[in-house]
């Protein structure tokens, strides 16, 4: 029932849709670089949402924009498996648009603001026309309709629709490309609440019937607890902790992500009488992150080792992971209160 | 009258021949701390600029809006301009956007002390500084001299909400206070915004779409739909036992249950548009409890069955779960 701690690992057999080791990404100059992204890896299982949480500059956005090609990585690699294959290197990133798709926070910037909707959905299916000729209509027509767009809607501007609809032609542009992962970068963010329990059904139901695997980055934890199947925890430029999600957000072991769900205002009368850990002060500046664990400075557990020493995510075999020295202790520290 | 603090009542609301807010009631008292929650578009907004009497020109408010008394619809703008800042302050969900980005910030508070005191620069500085740390900043010295870019949004936060601060104001309307914010920064400003109340009796109107912030700081919930007031519930009747199929819909978009099977729901349709309000009850077209009847008849605002207000035709009849204990 409950998510335990050693939960069985899951049969190493299952296929991978994406696989990112010891990524790097840096902004900046080389001589005074910010690595946004510091040494990440990661494995999404085909057919699974990885959800990844943490706070703006940990680097979350960041890692799903390398993995989709658009920003130039400084290390590592990043493996995406076609359709039906195995892993294999991802491509250059002007042809990874059949690999990978993005689904962005805002869709009234992410559509061209002057073409008809059919037009931006048709586009992936005709790449490399300037204008997409008519006769991909229908087949984008056929699309709109699988997020619930009519096709009286189909020669409406963005501007003509709302927030919801907008996104949810985004998603079907991000669809027609027939690529097998998609990442989605806080794709409700922008929606009222009342519409983006209906996004998310659409992104779940297509993911079952289309067979996509996405990387769902949020800081939303209700959406994370409804899409996600396994999440990954950042703070700055790291991945501090990644798990099933129930184990995750049930039992986080990270002083970080204890905080950061204790942190998320929940409706229930149980929260209300809780009192919450409160995280002390703001996130570092990446340009010259703490030594050690990068989390010490506002980690209330610190001790001195935490300074020297920088924690590694596990990479053993099991399911839960977490970078931090003193993590069973403060499991234990943290159930006792 | 007199015994609230605020009290609105059927306030209306026309921007330029468009009707934007009909029926709008409620009341606030003494050092209460009361969420407004409504998706977009459902007015939530304008009430506090309403309260704040910051409408532009064309707009044309009816019914009632009084403060300690005094009727701030029908206000002269001295008054007003009295009465914001000294006993009404307001904060918006933008921090950074609503201080200058070329002046220092504490120049900016400086400013606001000495059009309500007549203070040296000096000494207003010394308040200034003082009202920094009050709000938390680490460093208020320093602070006083940074700008906007300089500072993060959770700190141009505190800088608005020390700035709101400075006359000691009755009342605080925050305008999505937090939704710019990361989560952990967000607990930060909820925890300040509870002990400001707490330690100097102000009177908050939360305005937020994030239940759970309101759930988490407010005392009573009003719940707006389409430029109407359609139910004023105590937070742990809302969470309990909602009154109306607005909140209960809104309540259980916005709960979380790992135990869930993946039955979510959100509300079905988009929100309706104040300037043509669908007939009857303005919710009925999306609620999954309509009957015929809510189709024609207009609900008033009433009395609920467990206390507070309600402005559903079915509201005796229909017994709606809250979340999970």
């Amino acid at each position: 029932m409950t998510a335990g701690v050693s939960e069985p690992v899951e049969a190493p057999s299952r296929a991978m849709a994406l696989s990112v080791e010891d990524l790097v990404v840096t902004y900046g100059s080389r001589r005074d670089p910010l690595r946004a992204v510091d040494g990440v890896s990661l494995r999404v299982a085909r057919g699974e949402t990885l959800g990844i949480i943490g706070e703006s500059g940990s680097g979350k956005s960041t890692l799903v924009m390398a993995i989709a090609g658009l920003l130039p990585t400084t290390g590592g690699r990043i493996r995406i498996a076609p359709r039906d294959g195995e892993l294999g290197a991802a491509a250059a990133s002007v042809g990874r648009g059949g690999q990978v798709q993005v689904i962005f926070q805002d869709p009234a910037l992410a559509l061209s603001p002057s073409l008809p909707i059919w037009r931006s959905v048709a586009e992936p299916l005709a790449p490399g026309n300037i204008r997409v000729p008519a006769r991909f209509r229908a087949q984008a027509v056929e699309l709109l309709g699988q997020v619930g767009i009519g096709p009286e809607l189909a020669d409406r501007r963005p501007a003509q629709l709302s927030g919801g609809q907008r996104q949810r032609v985004t998603i079907a542009r991000a669809v027609a490309a027939r690529a097998p992962l998609i990442m989605c970068d806080e794709p409700v963010a922008a929606l009222d609440i009342s519409l983006q329990a209906g996004v998310l059904r659409l992104l779940d139901e297509l993911r079952h019937t289309r067979e996509l695997t996405y990387v769902f980055v949020s800081h939303d934890m209700t959406s994370i607890a409804r899409i996600a199947d396994q999440v990954g925890v950042m703070y700055l430029g790291k991945l501090v902790e990644v798990g099933p999600v129930r184990s995750v957000l049930r039992e986080p072991r990270h002083p970080y992500t204890q905080a950061l769900i204790s942190a998320v205002p929940t409706v229930s009368l149980r929260a209300r009488a809780r009192s919450r850990t409160l995280l002390p002060g703001e996130i570092p500046d990446a340009r010259r992150p703490p030594s050690g664990c990068r989390f010490r400075t506002r980690c209330r557990f610190a001790q001195d080792r935490c300074a020297v020493e920088e924690p590694t995510i596990g990479t053993g075999s099991e399911a839960h992971q977490v970078a931090c020295h003193f993590w069973p202790e403060i499991q234990d520290a943290v159930t006792a209160t | 009258m007199g015994a609230h603090l605020l009290e609105a009542d059927r306030l209306g609301l026309t921007i330029g021949g468009t009707r934007l807010l009909s029926d709008v009631s409620f009341t606030l008292d003494e050092g209460e701390v009361v969420g407004l929650v409504g998706e977009s578009g459902s007015g939530k907004t304008l009430t506090g600029l309403t309260v704040m009497g910051l409408l532009p020109p064309n707009a044309e408010a009816t019914g009632t809006v009084s403060f300690q008394g005094t009727e701030l619809l029908t206000a002269d703008a001295e008054d007003l301009r009295r009465l914001r800042g000294n006993e009404l302050s307001m904060i918006f969900q933008e921090p950074r956007a609503s201080l200058h980005p070329a002046r220092p910030v504490g120049k900016q508070i400086v400013d606001v002390v000495r059009a309500h005191e007549n203070t040296s620069k000096a000494a207003a500085r010394d308040r200034a500084c003082d009202l920094l740390s009050q709000v938390g900043l680490p460093n208020p010295r320093r602070t006083l001299g940074a700008y906007t870019h300089e500072l993060s949004g959770g700190m141009c936060q505190r800088v608005m909400i020390a700035m709101a601060l400075v006359c000691e104001p009755r009342l605080l309307i925050a305008d999505e206070p937090t939704t710019a914010l990361d989560v952990t920064i967000q607990a930060q400003i909820i925890a300040l915004l509870h002990r400001l109340a707490e330690e100097r009796g102000l009177a908050v109107l939360l305005i937020s779409h994030n239940l759970g912030v309101v759930s988490d700081l407010c005392s009573r919930v009003i719940t707006m739909y389409c430029g109407q007031v359609v139910a004023v519930d105590r937070t742990d009747t809302l969470l309990r036992e909602p009154q109306h199929p607005y909140p209960w819909a809104l309540l259980q978009a916005s709960s979380v249950d790992l135990d869930a099977t993946g039955e979510w729901t959100g509300i079905a349709g988009a929100p309706a548009n104040p300037a043509r309000p669908p007939a009857g009850c303005r919710f009925h077209p999306r609620c999954p409890y309509r009957t015929d009847a809510c189709t024609s008849g207009e609900p008033e605002l009433v009395a609920a069955r467990n206390g507070g207000l309600t402005r559903c035709l079915r509201h005796e009849e229909l017994t709606l779960t809250g979340v999970p204990a």
